[in-house]
């Protein structure tokens, strides 16, 4: 059986079962709000998409600052990527990228390790305070590159890095396993004092 | 010299600049060395005095 309603203008709007031998339930918004028809051209309002969907941050300028903190990352987020563009810091320390979750940045425990290439030589790091760059110099170099981090289970981000700078072709892996939900990314320095000086960071994530 | 960091919020895109505080500046990693400069490597000089070791233990 249909419900038919009248409309003021002289229409009406019609609400018609559907053919089934089962039962179903339409459940309707506790809110004043349009249910999507068949136009040619529909427009999604107040909506999130969790999961699925490539989400940007907004890049920001590394110019200053000792660490970039990218906060608030959903926890639905399955991998996040920091992007580097030409970043370049006042001293000779590294760059060095943190997870963290709402209480705080951790700074202990990481796993893995960094090889850095250039014409004739290999250098390497294994540090444990985070994911670090090698064979940085102060000043004018610059480092472009991302790093990924993807979540393999539980609390556990998987890393996996590619970036030059100095001359340097620098492989970044290994793994942290965070005490909570991942909800931050830092970019700093291996000293922490060293200043962002030059290019731009951005991230991407997604679920 | 003060010692700051930015922090972006991804969800609003607010960015802010926030000066360190006693706690974090104390929780900085020790300064280190420099790295040593890094000599270039001669591959084919090496390659080729490897050739001469090979060669005269053949020879023998």
């Amino acid at each position: 059986m249909s419900l038919k309603l009248n409309s003021s203008g002289g229409g009406s709007v019609t609400l018609q079962e559907p053919t089934t031998a089962s039962d179903v339930t339409l459940s309707l918004p506790a809110a004043n709000t349009t249910i999507v028809g068949t136009d040619a051209t529909q427009t999604l309002t107040n909506k999130t998409i969790q999961g699925g969907a490539v989400t940007s941050g907004t890049a920001v300028a590394s110019t200053s600052g000792t660490a970039i903190d990218f906060t608030s990352i959903p926890s639905w987020a399955k991998r996040v990527t920091v992007m580097c563009s030409g970043i370049s810091k006042s001293g000779t320390a590294n760059f060095l990228f943190q997870l963290g979750d709402s209480g705080g940045v951790e700074t202990t425990g990481y796993t893995g390790g960094t090889f850095a290439a250039s014409s004739g030589a290999i250098i390497y790091a294994a540090p444990t305070n985070g994911f670090q760059t090698l064979g940085d110099a102060a000043g004018v170099v610059l480092v472009y590159g991302s790093i990924v981090f993807t979540n393999i289970t539980g609390n556990t981000w998987v890393a996996s890095g590619l970036l030059f700078g100095n001359n340097y072709n620098v492989q970044i892996a290994g793994e942290k396993t965070l005490s909570a939900t991942l909800d931050r990314v830092r970019i700093t320095t291996t000293n922490g004092t060293d200043t962002f000086d030059a290019g731009s960071i951005n991230i991407l994530y997604e679920g | 010299m003060t010692l700051t960091r930015i922090e972006v919020n991804v969800q609003t895109g607010e960015a802010k600049e926030i000066e360190l505080t006693s706690e974090e500046i104390a929780a900085l990693p020790e300064p280190t060395q420099p790295e040593p400069a890094v000599e270039p490597v001669d591959l084919r000089a090496m390659i080729e005095t490897l050739q001469a070791k090979v060669a005269a233990l053949e020879a023998q």
